[in-house]
């Protein structure tokens, strides 16, 4: 049988139970704008059997509203974003410094060299025209060498953002270690561990913007798993690496850093670093290219035709007008350089002959680079890079676009709606006011059956 | 699907930069006043822009020349004029000679023929931009040489000459597939030696001083004006066809120019509008957020 206080049992447990429900709203009102925190919803269940309700009502637990399908669609969403993101902003970069609309760029560098060795075919015998010449030539020459250098210096850039990205991620994979046992710690002990919980979450979000990760949750807390390789497994996290290498051309590849077993990534902002290194190596072999032949010395080359000519004195000239140094770098003969009066301009020994200023500029825009001239190879370079960023540009919105739905899912279900929560709000109040006039009328009642005793 | 408030914050804050980034895109329009500004632009018309652009510098190349080239036979075809014009005031000296004449006014008219040699050989070693003219290519030195001796009145004046230029001629490209000569070597001007126009008055100044017969020398040097004049008409042909090829190129440029800025450049009353409709755009994109913001019930409550 019951106690004659039963009634003041269940109120006051209804009180207990809406006020910690009312803390849990208050709780989600106040991060609403907290990155990674997911609503939480208190659980309310009746206190005793289904035939006795004596107790009233409880909270039973406090649950964190998540939808682990969705969020790892949302994650997958986020890496293939960074990886559009990250390749187009690399092919942004490199396409301006091959552009062949800007003023001073390689392609019209090209177009200035060929103009002045027009000029110096009418007047072969002319200083200044001269002049023109080797300075347009060693143009042509500072605007391969920059395009190279600059080449070099964004994969050198690619490089350390992969170290500095797989510093982050290492950091984030022993940060989930750690979270699991702290979770573990807290849930056995009784604990809520919710915020623990968001955490971790947070910490597996951003390494999925880096690399397409599996988790799966055990009894040993989450496991990640990516590129065929477990990440962290319980309290053990295995750190990766990164490693920009190869001859001729470089490479990045990433590995597990315990075992050196490479990661098979499919998406994710490293996928994206490592086909920004490929395209900015197939640029910069390219330019390479375009240097070998400029400074070649084969049948047809413009070396060819220049060793060919002779000199304002009338002598044979038999010397390069391009030369690739120690360094792989494109100079002007130094000699030519120097001396302006040793281009050769005649195809005879007659300083009024032009010819082989003419022929010089027809080499020019002549077959030299994998059949094209080079204006037309480094057109066709631009243009193919243009393309690709184009359509970079258009899959990095359709992925962002992409990803923002994924998310408005995630959120759809963790997300706090402020209107939601208050009109929670105001029905708790409500039941709690209920309540609170339940007791007062069990306490009358209960007051009322003392004086009768009495 | 529930409606939380980051989403809603995301949505605004997108709708906020689309806009901003599409107000900003036409403003760098306007003030560049280019719609491709690199290959991403529009990769489909960029091949068409180069080859617009390619043209147009090629072009410009040919322009320089032809007007180089001009600049040189008109040099030439003045050259060549004055020669013609100081074989005829020989000519006419010619005609003053008598057998009455004395040997003071022989010497006279001699020193006045040889003023006229000198003259010639001044024209044909005429120099253009620091280059003889009438050189062929070998421009570097004066083509012509002379020699001088005493005459039989024991003055000492020129006594012969000789051509030490070359037969080829300069020439220089004037499209992609042709290349025009642009000037006349000095033994087509001069004639053929011996019996150039050189030899021809040394010979009429002598006979002056002789009294011997000038009638041969005479229809050489009719033969010289001749063969002067059709190098004139050959050489102001060439001019007209320069000239001509010059308009043509003028021409085609306009149209490569219309191509090129079709492709290239901002219809600027265009974008003025489109830059109009984008701010307004952006200005209630803004205003719907801010009023979007208030409207919440934790708000009104």
């Amino acid at each position: 049988m019951s106690s004659n206080f039963f009634g003041i049992e269940i109120g006051l447990n209804a009180l207990r139970s809406f006020k910690t429900a009312q803390e849990v709203l208050g709780n989600n009102i106040s991060n609403v704008s907290t990155p990674g925190y997911v609503r939480r919803e208190a659980v309310l269940q009746p206190v005793g059997t289904p035939d006795s309700l004596t107790g009233g009502v409880t909270v039973e637990n406090i649950r964190r509203l998540c939808d682990g399908f969705a969020q790892s669609r949302a994650r997958a969403a986020a890496g293939a974003a960074r990886q559009e993101e990250y390749l187009r902003d690399i092919m942004l970069e490199a396409e301006q410094y091959l552009n062949p609309l800007a003023e001073g760029g390689l392609y019209s560098r090209l177009g200035e060299f060929w103009s002045s060795l027009q000029q110096l075919s009418a007047n072969p015998a002319d200083g200044a025209l001269r002049e023109a010449v080797v300075a347009g030539a060693e143009n042509v020459a500072r605007s391969l060498n920059d395009l190279s250098g600059q080449y070099s210096s964004m994969l050198a850039g690619a490089g350390r953002d992969a170290e500095s990205a797989v510093s982050q991620i290492n950091s984030r994979l022993a940060e989930v270690a750690a979270l699991n046992r702290q979770i573990q710690e807290a849930e056995a002990s009784g604990l809520q561990a919710n915020s623990l919980r968001d955490q971790r979450d947070q910490a597996v979000d951003f390494i999925s913007g880096y690399m397409d990760v599996s988790v799966y949750e055990s009894a040993e807390g989450f496991q990640v798993a990516s590129g065929g390789q477990v990440l962290v497994f319980g309290k053990n996290a295995l750190p990766i690496a990164a490693e920009l290498s190869g001859v001729p051309a470089l490479e990045l590849k990433f590995s597990a850093a315990g075992n050196g077993r490479e990661l098979n990534l499919g998406a994710g902002k490293l996928v994206g670093m490592r086909e920004a290194v490929a395209g900015i190596e197939e640029l910069r072999a390219g330019i390479q290219k375009l240097s070998d032949a400029l400074s070649s010395t084969a049948a047809g080359s413009l070396n060819a035709v220049h060793r060919a000519g002779f000199t304002l004195a009338g002598n044979p000239s038999g010397e390069s007008l391009f030369t690739l140094d120690s360094s792989g770098l494109l100079r002007v003969n130094p000699l030519v350089s120097a001396n302006p009066s040793l281009l050769a301009a005649s195809a005879s020994p007659n300083q009024g002959d032009g010819d082989n200023a003419t022929a010089l500029a027809g080499a020019l825009k002549s077959p030299l680079a994998d059949s094209m001239a080079p204006a037309e190879f480094i057109s066709s370079l631009a243009s193919a890079l243009g393309l690709r960023a184009a359509e970079l540009e258009k899959s990095a919105d359709r992925a962002g676009l992409l990803e923002t739905a994924a998310v408005n899912r995630v959120e759809s279900m963790s997300g706090v709606s402020l209107d939601e929560e208050t009109a929670k709000l105001l029905e708790l109040q409500t039941s709690y006011a209920a309540a609170a006039k339940f007791i007062s009328v069990a306490n009358n009642m209960l007051d009322e059956l003392l004086a009768i005793i009495r | 699907m529930r409606v939380t408030q980051k989403m809603l914050d995301r949505s605004m804050l997108g709708e906020v930069n689309n806009s901003m980034a599409r107000l900003a895109e036409s403003q760098l329009r306007m003030a560049s006043q280019k719609k491709i500004e690199k290959p991403s632009d529009s990769p489909g018309d960029l091949q068409a822009l180069l080859a617009a652009k390619d043209q147009l510098t090629v072009s410009a190349g040919y322009r320089e020349n032809i007007e180089s080239a001009m600049l040189r036979l008109r040099a030439a075809d003045s050259g060549v004029s004055a020669v013609y014009d100081r074989l005829m005031s020989a000519k006419e000296a010619i005609v003053r000679v008598n057998g009455a004449m004395s040997e003071g006014a022989r010497s006279a008219l001699a020193e006045e023929l040889e003023n006229l040699i000198k003259a010639v050989v001044e024209e044909l070693n005429s120099r253009d931009g620091g280059e003889y003219i009438f050189a062929g290519t070998a421009s570097g030195a004066a083509p012509f040489s002379v020699t001088r001796g005493p005459d039989p009145d024991g003055a000492v004046r020129i006594q012969s000459a000789l051509y030490s230029g070359n037969g080829a001629s300069r020439s220089a490209e004037v499209s992609a597939t042709r290349s025009e000569e642009t000037g006349v070597p000095g033994d087509e001007v001069a004639g053929a030696s011996p019996g150039c126009v050189l030899d021809t008055l040394i010979g009429l100044r002598r006979a002056v001083l002789d009294g011997s017969p000038t009638a041969a020398l005479q229809d050489a040097a009719d033969a010289h004006m001749s063969r002067l004049d059709a190098l004139q008409v050959r050489l102001g042909s060439r001019i007209s066809y320069l000239s001509g090829l010059k308009d043509r190129l003028v021409s085609a440029d306009l149209q490569t120019e219309a191509r090129r800025s079709s492709l290239e450049d901002t219809d600027f009353t265009e974008e003025v509008l489109a830059q109009g409709r984008r701010q307004v755009e952006y200005e209630a994109v803004l205003s719907a957020a801010a009023r979007r913001s208030k409207l919440s019930l934790i708000n009104y409550l």
